[in-house]
């Protein structure tokens, strides 16, 4: 086949008189018989593409401009809006060029390149302008519709899609060699099962979109909101700045604000990260804002973190809360000394310097001072002083949830165990209610370290498992499942095997279910594969199941030579990191039990290094470093024990060795000290 | 599918100045692939570091918004955003900065009031940046704004920013250059193909300006070569396409067409471009380079037509070039009739 140019001149004149096809004495049969076949109208239409989509696209293009700078600008409302009026335009254009073609020339270029011809049904002649314009109109309809009604060429007896049927035409060939005739009954049949079937899977798709959307939209899950920065700076920070006091929300308090939720960790490094950089490019306060880009990419880049807390104090004044908080953050980067000795001493001075930096604060401190005084203060185990810089706490409602749980862990450590009780069990200041639950797991988590299965750990733990009973969606969270465990553990009601794996059903984490498995083997007895499970879960992601599975190691070792995997597991889950605190006091405590000397006084010097050691741990490695034989480091470790103010405890350690208090007085007199 | 075929790939010694010019190009393309590679390579990695990138971004925004008549309404609205906070502006912003010739031009020494410790390190990785480009073939060859002398307005026509750009170019090369050689000669090629890229560069810079990134590429003289055929032959006989409807016999196959269908897609494609896009949101295509090039063959075929230019040889010679006014339409589909 070869197309026809349809661009030449006739020889004879104007093309428009001359209406091949048309001519009187077309002894080509009856209309029927001329019907185009709807390969030779496919054909048509593809070669229109070459005249087309130019046209389309110079049409469009101002339109596409726009949409483009919308997209950049963000602004999706313009940019669908563009999107519209291109499809539109483009419609306009389809339309615009069928219905002139047509009209005028009795077909488009494509179907007269190929010798087609749209005539009118009756007239035996080229449409009428409006029938020409009603095909066209309905032509692009059904385009719109992803071309499935021109499956209608073969559907339809007389191969008339509906754009023909409704203009009253239809479209013949010239040659006889291409003409089709009317449809055939196989022809039908199979157009019209492809078309019935279409439309059933497209109506099948478009429910089960449907449906999807309607499930998803139920069964979002009540977890705790992330601290997710939109593309204009954080919603928590812009909620802050409206709840305060003043009303006003000022662009200078915004910087403040992200600080304090920061520090309570409230917000995402990200979100403090916009909010320094706002201030940075703004001319805002540069002290200030040097000091946020310090914690807000402390995660990410070491290197550049000493360069920002310098320029907190060379940009502001020494005197003001950024250089203050500049300095605490400078102390607070322990270097690690290969001798504990010096590393105490060292620790000495910037302790003083700390010291000094929180004792200057008053009242009128920003709250983000104050959160990073109350979170020392903690560390440190300084309780009751934790609790003055609390009480006098005000900031951001969103910080105000880590202060109640600060205030529940201070007066907890202070052996006020009934009020921390209410305040957590309460937890009335709280209206998130992630930090609810992060409090009630805590409350579990300590009350178990006590007691496991006495009646506070039982009801603190089942006010976990309460939460869960609500909404099952909270047992994707590690800690959740963790303090659920604990409320399920002391039950005697079912087998234990058989709880934890009907538990495990429930579970969505694949770690949590093998945490389960675990705890099940250990329970039929099973402790080496039970053990090898948990070593795997220890290895793996740092959450709870890892500190769980290490607290269960630590407490299946036998030997020192188990509890040196357990460690070694312990060290690489992160030791800097307080939440791992728990598992190595586990560690210390069962190898002093073991009477595991060495193992004892690498696990206690490497939690000292975290800068947090209180008497009772160092008092436990004057044993253990006495023990091991090294006269020299126990005497050093004894002066500085005796030297720790007695109030200098820390939280997680609970338990001693049973017999240290006793060893540890004979262990001083062998050194020539007292107690 | 329609595409124009002409006379097809011709022998080298039957067109040697298009030969010629597609030989000098892939020289040029052979000769600074591999340093274009690793500048690009290197480019690539400085800008995508996360750091450099959104204090690129901040800094273009900061100077925007210090120098609000020096940029575009669609600039200052993004500056504005970015300076609101918005981190999809400020990335946005990183990625057009590099396009922007007066960012790039001034941005080494310039002040910006902001993060001094990550403008620092940016500023050590811009410098990194700038060395790249110095020793990149595209900048060395190219219009930007580190060079844009007489020398890159002819130069930037036999460079090229990768193997697919060099390979459609010289596609249409070979095939308007024998097509116009065969039929009026090396001297039409030559000249078409020089001042089409002149113009091309020309309008690129009155209308674009001098971009950040470099303008390269063939494609200005070679649309004056499309130009100069399509409308050359708009009173002669028809040229010949290829095309392509549906894969079955008799959907396939070569016919004769009239030659301003030559020029209608690429013309119009590039005016949509052009009215469509902006350089400035980074745009990748010169359109503008196009039209200029369009435009300077079109008033060569307008010379040639009105007898101002001549064409090398005379009639008796150019027979080839020629398609025959056919007898008869029927006569004509036999002779070109190659399948169906």
């Amino acid at each position: 086949m070869v197309l026809e140019d349809v661009f030449s001149k006739s020889k004879h004149g104007s093309r428009r008189r001359s209406k091949p096809g048309y001519e009187s004495g077309d002894d080509n049969g009856g209309l029927d018989a001329r019907l185009a076949s709807p390969i030779d109208r496919l054909a048509a239409n593809v070669a229109e593409l070459a005249l087309l989509l130019p046209l389309i696209g110079l049409v469009t293009s101002p339109v596409r401009l726009r949409r483009s700078e919308a997209l950049v600008l963000g602004d999706e409302a313009a940019a669908q809006y563009a999107l519209v009026s291109e499809i539109g335009l483009i419609a306009l254009t389809l339309i615009l060029y069928h219905t002139v073609f047509v009209a005028l020339y009795g077909g488009t270029p494509g179907k007269l390149a190929l010798r087609l011809r749209v005539v009118s049904l009756w007239e035996n002649k080229k449409p009428r302008p409006i029938e020409a314009f009603l095909r066209a109109l309905v032509w692009t309809i059904e385009l719109a519709c992803l071309g499935i009604p021109f499956c209608a060429v073969f559907s339809n007896y007389k191969r008339r899609p509906f754009h023909d049927r409704i203009a009253d035409t239809a479209v013949i060939a010239i040659p006889r060699s291409r003409q089709a005739g009317l449809s055939s009954l196989a022809e039908m049949s199979i157009a019209s099962g492809f078309q019935s079937a279409v439309l059933a899977m497209l109506t099948l798709l478009a429910s089960t979109y449907y449906a999807d959307m309607q499930i998803h939209h139920e069964s979002t899950p009540e977890t705790a909101s992330s601290a997710k920065a939109d593309s204009r700076m954080c919603a928590e920070v812009r909620e802050a700045i409206q709840e305060a006091p003043n009303g006003a929300a000022k662009n200078s308090e915004r910087l403040p604000a992200a600080l304090a939720l920061f520090a309570a960790s409230a917000i995402s490094p990200e979100c403090l990260d916009a909010e320094a950089d706002f201030a940075l490019w703004r001319d805002g306060d540069k002290a200030t804002a040097y000091l946020a880009k310090a914690f807000a990419i402390r995660v990410r880049d070491d290197e550049r973190i000493e360069e920002y807390l310098d320029k907190v104090c060379s940009t502001g004044s020494p005197s003001e809360p950024p250089c203050k908080a500049a300095r605490l953050a400078k102390a607070a980067r322990a270097v690690t000394e290969p001798d504990p000795i010096d590393a105490k001493v060292s620790d000495a001075s910037k302790d003083a310097e700390s010291d000094s930096i929180v004792s200057s604060l008053d009242a009128n401190a920003p709250a983000y001072l104050k959160l990073a005084a109350i979170r020392r203060a903690l560390t440190e185990g300084r309780f009751e002083l934790a609790l003055r810089w609390i009480d006098s706490f005000k900031g951001p409602r969103k910080a105000g949830a880590y202060v109640v749980k600060a205030r529940v862990q201070a007066l907890w450590a202070l052996g006020n165990r009934v009020d921390a009780r209410v305040i957590a069990r309460t937890g009335t200041d709280l209206a998130d209610a992630s930090a609810k639950v992060e409090l009630a797991t805590w409350l579990c988590r300590a009350e178990s370290e006590q007691d496991a299965c006495g009646p506070f750990a039982q009801r603190a733990c089942g006010d976990v498992a309460s939460i869960v009973d609500r909404s099952e969606s909270w047992l994707a969270r590690s800690e959740v499942v963790s303090a659920y465990i604990k409320s399920q553990s002391c039950a005697t009601d079912q087998d234990p095997s058989t709880k934890w794996r009907d538990l495990k059903k429930r579970i969505p984490s694949e770690r949590g279910q093998q945490f389960l498995e675990a705890l099940a083997l250990l329970s039929e007895g099973k402790s080496a594969q039970g053990a090898s499970l948990l070593e795997r879960i220890a290895s793996g992601e740092p959450d709870a199941y890892a500190l769980d599975a290490g607290l269960s190691l630590a407490g299946l070792a036998e030997t020192a030579a188990n509890l040196a995997k357990a460690r070694a597991i312990w060290l690489k889950l992160g030791i800097e990191e307080s939440i791992w605190r728990p598992l190595g006091h586990g560690l210390l405590a069962k190898a002093l039990k073991l009477s595991a000397w060495d193992e004892a006084l690498t696990i206690g010097l490497k939690l000292s290094r975290q800068g947090s050691g209180d008497r009772a741990l160092f008092e436990a490695l004057v044993i253990a470093s006495y023990r091991a034989g090294k006269r020299s480091l126990s005497l050093g470790m004894l002066d500085h024990a005796l030297r720790l103010a007695p109030e200098r405890k820390a939280a997680e350690v609970s338990r001693r060795s049973p017999a240290s208090s006793a060893e540890f007085d004979s262990v001083a007199r062998a050194l020539g000290r007292s107690r | 599918m329609i595409f124009p075929i002409l006379k097809g790939i011709v022998s080298p010694f039957e067109a040697p100045i298009t030969f010629l010019l597609f030989a000098i190009n892939l020289m040029v393309f052979i000769v600074t692939c591999d340093d274009g590679m690793m500048s690009d390579n290197r480019i690539n990695a400085i800008r995508s570091e996360s750091g450099f990138s959104a204090t690129q971004g901040a800094a273009f925004a900061d100077m925007i918004a210090r120098e609000p008549g020096e940029f575009s309404p669609i600039l200052l609205k993004l500056a504005a955003n970015a300076r609101q906070g918005e981190t999809e502006a400020r990335d946005s912003l990183s990625r057009l900065s590099h396009g922007n010739a007066r960012f790039m031009a001034t941005a080494a020494g310039y002040r910006f009031e902001g993060d001094e410790v990550a403008i620092a390190l940016w500023r050590e990785r811009f410098k990194e940046l700038q060395e790249i480009n110095d020793k990149n073939p595209s900048y060395h060859w190219g219009i930007s704004h580190l060079k844009d002398g007489w020398m890159q307005y002819v130069s930037y026509q036999f460079a090229h920013g990768g193997f697919g750009h060099l390979f459609y170019n010289m596609l249409f090369l070979v095939l308007f250059g024998a097509f116009l050689e065969t039929s009026l000669g090396g001297s039409f090629v030559i000249l078409t193909y020089l001042i089409s890229g002149l113009c091309g560069a020309i309008l690129f810079s009155k209308t674009t300006g001098v971009t950040g990134a470099p303008l390269v590429g063939a494609s200005a003289g070679v649309s004056g070569l499309m130009a100069l055929a399509s409308i050359a032959w708009i009173r002669k006989e028809k040229v010949h396409f290829f095309y392509y409807l549906l894969p079955f016999e008799g959907y396939f196959g070569i016919v004769a067409l009239p030659s301003w269908l030559l020029l209608y897609p690429s013309f119009l494609g590039d005016v949509a471009g052009a009215l469509g896009s902006s350089s400035e949101l980074g745009r990748g295509v010169a359109f503008t380079a196009h039209i200029g090039g369009t435009l300077a063959g079109a008033a060569v075929a307008i010379l040639y037509l009105a007898g101002v230019l001549q064409k090398d040889f005379d009639d008796a010679e150019g027979g080839d070039g020629d398609a025959q006014e056919p007898a008869d339409e029927a006569s004509s589909d036999d002779d070109l009739r190659k399948t169906g």
